[in-house]
This record gives C-alpha cells, structure tokens and sequence, in this order.
C-alpha cells in the first residue's frame, strides 16, 4: 500500500479539524485543537496521514508551527474561512514562515476556501485567486467541511496525490 | 464507532476460517475450543453441547478494506496458532506490523470520541498499553494532553513512533496550555511496572486503558483517575483477546471485571467506559 501524508494549515477557527472529520466519517463538532495531531485514513489503495495543526485563537500559534515545521508533506492544504479575508491574507504570513526555513516543506499545495455555506448565505466571499498565485497553488477548492458531501471534500486529495 | 463488518470480514475470509465454513458438524479436542466459540459468537457455527454445527449466518465475502485484510492476515498468523495451540508469534514480520498498525484505524472514532467527550483539557497522561485501541496524538490535540505510551513489546509499537515523529516534539510536559509541539514518550515495559514509570514521570492525571489486562488498582495509585475501555462486541473481544495473547500481551483478566463492578460506567457506543476516580494521588 502507497503512503503519503497531508498537512491543513491555517489560522484558527477556519475549520481544519472539521474537515478531517469529516474526511474520516465523523460528523461531529471539535473541540478547539490544542497540540498537533495526526489522524489515519484509506483512500483507496493510499494510506495518508493527516497532520492536523492547532491555530485555534492564536494567529502565532500557527506562526510557531510553521516555524518548528520538521518534515516534508505530498500534500499540503492551506485553509481559509471564505467569510474572513485576515485568515486568507494570514495564508501568506504562514506560507513566508515556511518558507524562511529555505527547503520545500511540501510536494504540492492547494489551497481550500472553507465556510462556502455560510459565505453564500452572507453573501461575502473572499476570492483566493491572489493568494493562490503567490504560493504557489494551481488550484482553490471552495467547501463546505460541514454540509458537503464527502465525494466533495475527497476532491483535494484525490486530484492531488 | 468501529468498522464491525470490515472486521468480521477479515476473519472470515482468512485461510483458516475457509475450511471451518466448510464443516458440518465436528466436536473439537478441548484445546481447540476457543477457536470453534469463536466462530459460534460470530454465528458461522452453532454450538449444540460439545458439537459444533454449521451456523446460519449469511456470509457474503465482498469488498475488502484495508482494516478487513489486515483482520484477515492477524488471524491467520496471530489469532488462529493461538486458538488452536496456544502458540506465541515471536518475531514479527513487517507484513505483521503493518497490518497490527492498520488494525488500530478500525479504533481512530472511538479515540476521538472518547477524548472529545470524556477528557478534560491538559494533564499528564498514561496510555497503559497502545494496542488495539491505540491511543496516542488524539489525546494531545484534541484535549491537549501530553502522553507516555506504555507497551510491552518495542515492534507493536515501532510504526506508531515513527508516525508520531511526523509532529514537532516538546522537550518536556507542557500542561494546558496552546502549543506548536506535543510532550509524548513511549516506555517499552510490563504493563505491571507502573512504579518505574511513575518515578520517571511523576504522577498522572489520567491513565487511559483499552481492552488490555492492566492492574487497575496499582494504576489508581499512580494516576488520579484511570479510564477503562471496554468493547460489548464479545467476537470483537475475543479477537482481541486472542491477537494480545498470541503476541504475549497483557489481555484482561477476570480479577479485572471484579474491579470494575466498583467503577462508575458510561456506555460510548458499543464501548463501556468504567471511570475509577479518588484514589490515587491528589
């Protein structure tokens, strides 16, 4: 079996750990995450593991993460809240951190636009496409980690890896 | 909360239970019974005094997982030479410790689930034995724990410290609070040498056993409260129980279930949480 391993950054409250629920069939809501985590699943003939990273309240948590980043992802997924522009320009900010260590940390990177349910109901919705660009992603997924259904959410991971 | 079919699966299209489907009827020596009760409890037999007929359950041999072939692969080499000769699996081969290590996803929502909604944030932590349930990071992101991993042999948990390696390491217990790197170590002992652990580590908040023949009373005298994980599925348990006796792990004992009578219980899913609390330290 091939493995491969995924990390979701992005600041707190954006909906990491709800997304890796759901990914792994769990439908319930998470506690703020407070340490880094790792959670298992099988996509097809693929075990990944998912490193799921805390943010929750503190932008410098996220930024020290960053920081103290040891290891090197297939795939890594920037995650943003589609109603709150500070958690997209906060992509960039965490992307630099990164980057400052001077190796690649990652093989391919998406970024994801979280809460597109809410962002329609608003009607607020804070396009990525400049973000995208500047780290390098080749392509945004819009979500809803909490109303989606699961063959939505696999999209990121299926198309790249 | 577990995927049961996947597991059922795994035993009965493994190679050993393909020839026990094909019998009529048969009565076992008395060594050989634990394997034939098993597949009574699983419905593929029906037991009628000292024989064993076949059963009536409808076994449709489908679409296989990943959790299914590792079930089948840990009952072929683990389960069955136990059950059938109480014979011990020494060295284990990497085909073994994947599929040990791919098991354990089968207890990733009950991992969640019991830390989601029985922990508290923060505190030291001791995971009293790490398969099958395998407790480890969920316990520090989720509820921000910082964790030793007590387990008696180093290759069960061999891929699980190369997993968690993938996170940034604390040098030293960290408490409650919001942190870029987690505090966990793995102790390679007896589940019987709590006092070393103890004396290495302090005293725990929490200890955290599932499905494991931990020695509950000594446990309360190390940690202030100890969380006893235990399955209702009784062929899920006696897989378990035949997987931790075949590679020569502490299984449950019956001195265990008279402990727990005293323990307040809380039913999580198919599971049963007994929750022993007061008297260790303070």
């Amino acid at each position: 079996m091939k493995r491969a391993s995924v990390a979701v950054l992005g600041v707190g409250g954006v909906g990491k750990t709800t997304y890796v629920f759901r990914l792994l069939g769990l439908s319930i809501k998470p506690r703020a995450t407070l340490r880094p985590g790792i959670y298992r699943m099988y996509l097809s003939d693929r075990e990944l593991d998912f490193i799921d990273v805390p943010g929750q309240v503190a932008v410098e948590v996220a930024r020290n993460f960053a920081k103290a980043w040891t290891f090197y992802v297939d795939l890594m997924i920037y995650m943003y809240d589609l109603t709150d522009q500070a958690s997209l320009y906060a992509i960039a900010e965490l992307h630099s951190a990164l980057l400052d260590r001077g190796i690649s940390p990652y093989r391919k990177v998406v970024l994801v636009g979280n809460k597109r349910d809410l962002a329609e109901e608003l009607g607020l919705f804070v396009e990525g496409d400049e973000i995208a660009a500047a780290v390098g992603a080749p392509k945004i997924y819009y979500i809803s980690a909490l109303k989606d259904n699961i063959e939505i959410l696999y999209k990121p991971l299926e198309e790249n890896i | 909360m577990i995927p049961r079919d996947d597991i059922i699966l795994g035993i009965l299209s493994s190679p050993p239970a393909a020839l026990l489907l094909e019998i009529e009827e048969a009565k076992p020596m008395q060594r050989a019974r634990p394997l034939f009760d098993l597949f009574s409890e699983l419905g593929a037999l029906q037991k009628k005094g000292d024989k064993y007929k076949r059963g009536r359950l409808e076994i449709n041999l489908g679409e296989h997982s990943p959790i299914s072939d590792a079930v089948s692969e840990l009952f072929q080499h683990v389960a069955f030479p136990y059950l059938i000769s109480g014979r011990k699996v020494g060295r284990l081969t990497p085909d073994l410790q994947r599929a040990l290590y791919t098991y354990t996803s089968a207890y990733q929502a009950l991992r969640i689930a019991f830390t989601q909604d029985l922990l508290r944030y923060g505190g030291l932590t001791l995971v009293a034995g790490w398969f099958p349930c395998a407790f480890s990071s969920e316990l520090m992101s989720i509820a921000g724990r910082d964790v030793v991993i007590l387990e008696e042999r180093e290759d069960i948990v061999a891929l699980e410290m190369d997993r968690l390696s993938l996170i940034p390491l604390a040098p030293a217990p960290l408490g409650q609070e919001l942190a870029a790197a987690s505090f966990y170590a793995f102790e390679i002992a007896p589940l019987t040498n709590l006092d070393e652990v103890a004396e290495k580590y302090g005293k725990f908040n929490t200890a955290v056993v599932c499905g494991r023949g931990a020695d509950l009373d000594k446990l309360g005298k190390v940690a202030e409260e100890v969380y006893y994980i235990a399955t209702r599925d009784r062929p899920i348990a006696l897989l378990n129980n035949a997987l931790l006796n075949g590679l020569g792990l502490a299984a449950p004992s019956e001195e265990l279930e008279k402990t727990l009578r005293k323990a307040q219980r809380q039913e999580l899913g198919p599971f049963d949480v007994y929750i022993l609390r007061g008297t260790g330290p303070t």
